[in-house]
């Protein structure tokens, strides 16, 4: 298996472990938070949605700006989240799918008003950016719906909810 | 680039990160949970530590659930932090000068002289373990929040630092 594969192998299972996580969220109480300095159901939500659309710039220009950064989903209602969410995983998953493992290691800059702010191989803009900043937040929506008395689902194991 | 070029940079910044929100567990709140259903913050950070090493997998070919124990959670932030870093530590020998062979070993779960799964090792390591803590850490950042201390920014600034 090359490391394309394994990585959109790895990409398939955490979307749509995601998935299954952001359609629970309370469509009535997604302005609620856990703290005051918390973000809300809908700002965990939009932000999922919208850290997969690094995708495609990461894994075709040589470098991006981030006042070019795509547009968060349109609204923080649940539809458009959910909308937004799977648009994203469609067209990554499509690029992904069409890379090679020496494409996969070219590197690509981040840059703000032409400083260089981040440099990643394109292999690690959908392993890290992407999945590992995705894995991180999902934690934290996972404890937003236990809060609600939402049943978790499995993630990495059964959860006290679901097996 | 070999495997253990891209998977060891990558295990030392996650452990960095991760480290940071062990160095604030508060002592007296080790048996705190947010609901009924949750694990303690104790329980929790104590999973996060276990999953931080990576030793059995790296050096053996199978993992025997039959034979398997969880370790007692950490009594005290000074033992889960002790804890954490001898599993630090002793992933990183293991993991230094891997062939991308022998990260692609085939890696096994049995139960007895059943097999239940099979994955190559880095696969093991980087979507399972890996990910696994990360998940774990994200819901220790919601406990610390709601146990009033302060967040250290992770994958970009946090409410509380990190902001430019």
């Amino acid at each position: 298996m090359t490391s394309r594969d394994a990585l959109l192998a790895q990409f398939d299972r955490e979307t749509a472990t995601t998935r299954r996580l952001l359609e629970r969220m309370p469509a009535d109480r997604l302005s609620w938070s856990p703290h005051p300095k918390s973000t809300s159901f809908a700002g965990l939500g939009r932000h999922l949605a919208h850290m997969i659309s690094w995708g495609p710039p990461g894994l075709t220009a040589a470098s991006t700006d981030v006042r070019d950064r795509p547009p968060l989903p349109p609204t923080p209602a649940l539809a458009d989240i959910l909308h937004a969410f799977d648009a994203n995983v469609a067209a990554v998953r499509a690029l992904l799918a069409g890379r090679t493992d020496a494409e996969l290691a070219e590197v690509w800059t981040l840059t703000h008003e032409g400083q260089p702010i981040l440099t990643s191989t394109r292999y690690a803009v959908v392993q890290s950016l992407i999945l590992s900043h995705m894995v991180h937040h999902r934690g934290q929506l996972s404890v937003y719906l236990r809060l609600n008395d939402i049943p978790v689902p499995a993630i990495y194991g059964p959860s006290a909810d679901e097996a | 680039m070999p495997i253990v070029d891209q998977l060891l940079p990558e295990y030392e910044r996650e452990m960095a990160l991760t480290r940071r929100l062990l160095e604030r567990l508060p002592a007296a709140r080790l048996s705190w949970s947010p609901h009924p259903r949750s694990m303690s913050l104790g329980a929790l950070a104590s999973h996060v530590v276990e999953l931080a090493d990576w030793q059995d997998v790296i050096s053996r070919p199978a993992f025997d659930v039959s034979a398997a124990s969880m370790p007692p959670p950490s009594a005290s932030p000074a033992e889960a932090l002790d804890r954490f870093d001898r599993h630090v530590a002793g992933t990183r020998r293991a993991l230094d000068g891997r062939t991308d062979g022998e990260l692609l070993d085939i890696w096994s779960v049995t139960r007895g002289d059943d097999t239940l799964l099979t994955m190559p090792k880095v696969t093991m390591l980087r979507a399972v373990l890996l990910n696994h803590l990360i998940h774990h850490r994200g819901q220790l950042t919601v406990y610390l929040r709601l146990n009033g201390v302060p967040l250290p920014s992770i994958y970009g600034p946090s409410a509380d630092e990190g902001a430019s």
